[in-house]
């Protein structure tokens, strides 16, 4: 009786260890800028991931790729309007609006492509 | 005569080139009489009214100015003013909200403002509070480069989805706020102001805000009932990379 409980609780070990080891997939995202200007910032899903770099992405440019947790959200960044920085939304093509959803486990690339003030 | 395309003179070619390529452009620029900042602000018309409203709630910050901190929208244009009065309704935050009108805006760092400060229960401070540069030697893209001072504040007791009137009023160098006509703070200044933007800007709320008119003496140099949209907004378009053009990127990077 007591060995069969061993066992089962050995399985049991098993098979949550083996689940904690499949959710490690790790699911990222990066970004293109192909917008002609410099993009400052992009946020991701209300600050999950947050993508920074002093003077700009540069038109052209690849952010680096970046682990993030939430896989749905939306995207807004910070665009420089030859005066100040304006917060911008990103609407995207394949879902029409800022809102996106990842693929766990995915890493996943978007490019902006125009900024329109 | 020769025809320029379906032009009989070259005198009407140039005017319509003039209308077109300069003209049309000028005024489709000054159509917006705002500017969106930060947030997402809109027009809402029901079939009795119509108000602005700010959308979003969360803001983000950027830290490159109060405002883009906050969510926050200002007028293209300038005004000197005396009274600047508008209606204002606050929705019930979670935790700690703001929300300010800011005037005399020179850019989006510098400028005065009558803030509200709530908590969850109830809207509890009225402050007139001056954003200003840091470090002017810095460049305009550096972050955190702006300090905001507390001029005057006061302890008030507003409630949520009330719709109330600020009132600000500035009388050589001294600025008051009234609510509801009450005046409730003041504070003066070393300087008299010198005019610039106006705007609103909040954070973890939803404002409500109409009626917004702005006065000269006795003259209207800016009035908005909100009744049309005429917000101009930043947008970027964006769209999901191919796995193809993910490897292409990634051969072009090496």
């Amino acid at each position: 009786m007591t060995k069969n409980v061993c066992i089962a609780l050995i399985i049991a070990s098993m098979v949550i260890v083996s689940g904690i080891g499949c959710n490690n997939d790790k699911t990222e995202l990066a970004w293109i800028n192909e917008a002609g200007e410099a993009i400052n910032d992009i946020i991701w899903a209300n600050g999950d991931e947050h993508w920074s770099k002093s003077g700009g992405y540069n038109d052209g440019e690849q952010t680096e790729s970046k682990e993030v947790s939430k896989l749905n959200g939306t995207v807004v960044a910070a665009i420089w309007n030859g005066s100040d920085f304006d917060d911008g939304t990103v609407i995207i093509a394949e879902t029409g609006s800022s809102s996106l959803s990842l693929n766990e486990g995915s890493s996943e690339v978007y490019t902006i492509e125009s900024v329109t003030p | 005569m020769k025809k320029i395309f379906f032009f009989k003179t070259k005198l009407q070619f140039f005017l319509f080139f003039i209308f077109f390529f300069i003209l049309v452009p000028l005024f489709s620029q000054t159509l917006y009489t705002w500017q969106q900042i930060s947030g997402n602000w809109s027009v809402v018309s029901d079939n009795k009214e119509s108000y602005l409203r700010e959308n979003r709630g969360r803001s983000f910050n950027f830290d490159y100015s109060p405002l883009i901190n906050h969510n926050s929208l200002i007028t293209n244009q300038e005004v000197t003013f005396t009274t600047l009065s508008h209606s204002f309704a606050l929705n019930a935050p979670a935790t700690t909200t703001t929300f300010f009108t800011f005037f005399n805006a020179l850019d989006y760092r510098q400028f005065y403002a009558v803030q509200f400060t709530g908590n969850a229960n109830s809207i509890h401070t009225i402050a007139i509070i001056q954003s200003s540069i840091k470090d002017t030697t810095l460049p305009k893209q550096a972050k955190g480069n702006f300090t905001i001072t507390t001029l005057a504040t006061k302890e008030i007791s507003l409630q949520y989805g009330t719709t109330y009137t600020l009132t600000i009023t500035v009388q050589g160098k001294t600025i008051s706020a009234a609510i509801d006509n009450a005046q409730v703070l003041s504070h003066t200044l070393n300087e008299e102001l010198e005019g610039g933007k106006i705007g609103f800007a909040s954070k973890n709320c939803i404002p409500i805000i109409d009626n917004l008119v702005v006065y000269n003496g006795k003259e209207i140099v800016f009035a908005d009932d909100f009744s049309k949209e005429s917000i101009k907004k930043i947008v970027l378009q964006g769209r999901k990379l191919t796995p193809q053009e993910v490897e292409e990127e990634k051969k072009k990077n090496k």
